[in-house]
C-alpha cells in the first residue's frame, strides 16, 4: 500500500509562478529584500571618493 | 488496513493538483527539508504541509470471532503556511481563504489508500493571531479497520 504518486526522494516540491511542480532541492531560496539606500551623486560625494592627483611640483 | 495512513501519499495529491498565487510550498512534516524550509527565509509561500495523523479507536475490538478486527478513525491535519502581507496582495484574509478553498477540493471526498471511507472535515482552526506567519490547520478525518494478521 501506499503507492507514492509521485517520487521525491524524501524532499518536498515547489509549484513555480508558470506552474511547473519541481523538487525544492532544485529551486534556489528567492534573495531576501534587503533596504538599500543609494547617496545622491552629487560633485562633492564624487570628490570626496575620487583620490586626487598629487599637484606637480615646481621647477626651480 | 494495517498500518498508517501515508502522509506522503495526501501531500502528493496536493501537490500535484494545487495551483496557488505564486511560488507554494508542498511536502510533509517527515520530509528531510521541512524544518529548513518552514524557517529559511525566501522560501516559498505559501506552504501547505501534511504534518501529522491521529488514530482513535470506535471500538474495543470485543466482537471476537477467531480474528480480531478493529475499527477507528483517522484524523489528518494539513497546515496552511503564509505570509501575513505579501507583495501585491490586498488581502491577507485571501490567502487563508485561497488555501482552503484548493485543499477542501482535493481532499474532501477522496479516498486515501488503506481507508475505508473517503475523507471529510473534522474541524478547521486558525492559528494564534499573534503568529509572524499565520498558519491555518484544517483536519480531515476518514475511517480505518485493524485487523489481526
Amino acid at each position: 500500500m501506499n503507492e507514492h504518486v509521485y517520487p521525491s526522494a524524501g524532499g518536498s516540491y515547489v509549484r513555480l509562478p508558470n506552474g511547473e511542480l519541481k523538487l525544492a532541492d532544485e529551486v534556489k531560496p528567492e534573495a531576501a529584500p534587503v533596504a538599500t539606500v543609494v547617496p545622491a551623486a552629487s560633485e562633492d560625494v564624487q570628490e570626496s571618493a575620487t583620490p586626487k592627483a598629487a599637484k606637480p611640483k615646481a621647477q626651480a | 488496513m494495517n498500518d498508517r495512513l501515508s502522509l506522503k501519499e495526501i501531500s502528493d495529491r496536493i501537490a500535484l493538483n494545487v495551483v496557488l498565487p505564486g511560488s507554494t510550498h508542498y511536502g510533509t512534516s517527515f520530509d528531510r527539508d521541512y524544518v529548513d524550509k518552514i524557517q529559511q527565509p525566501g522560501s516559498a509561500m505559501p506552504q501547505v504541509w501534511v504534518v501529522a495523523q491521529r488514530f482513535t479507536a470506535t471500538d474495543d475490538g470485543s466482537k471476537y470471532s477467531g480474528l480480531i478486527r478493529q475499527s477507528g478513525k483517522v484524523e489528518v491535519v494539513v497546515r496552511g503556511l503564509f505570509q501575513r502581507y505579501a507583495d501585491g496582495q490586498l488581502s491577507g484574509e485571501q490567502a487563508a481563504n485561497d488555501i482552503h478553498t484548493a485543499v477542501r477540493q482535493q481532499l474532501l471526498g477522496w479516498m486515501p489508500t488503506g481507508a475505508n471511507r473517503p475523507l471529510v472535515w473534522g474541524s478547521e482552526k486558525d492559528g494564534q493571531a499573534t503568529e509572524s506567519f499565520p498558519t491555518l490547520d484544517m483536519i480531515f478525518v476518514t475511517e480505518v479497520d485493524y485487523q489481526g494478521e
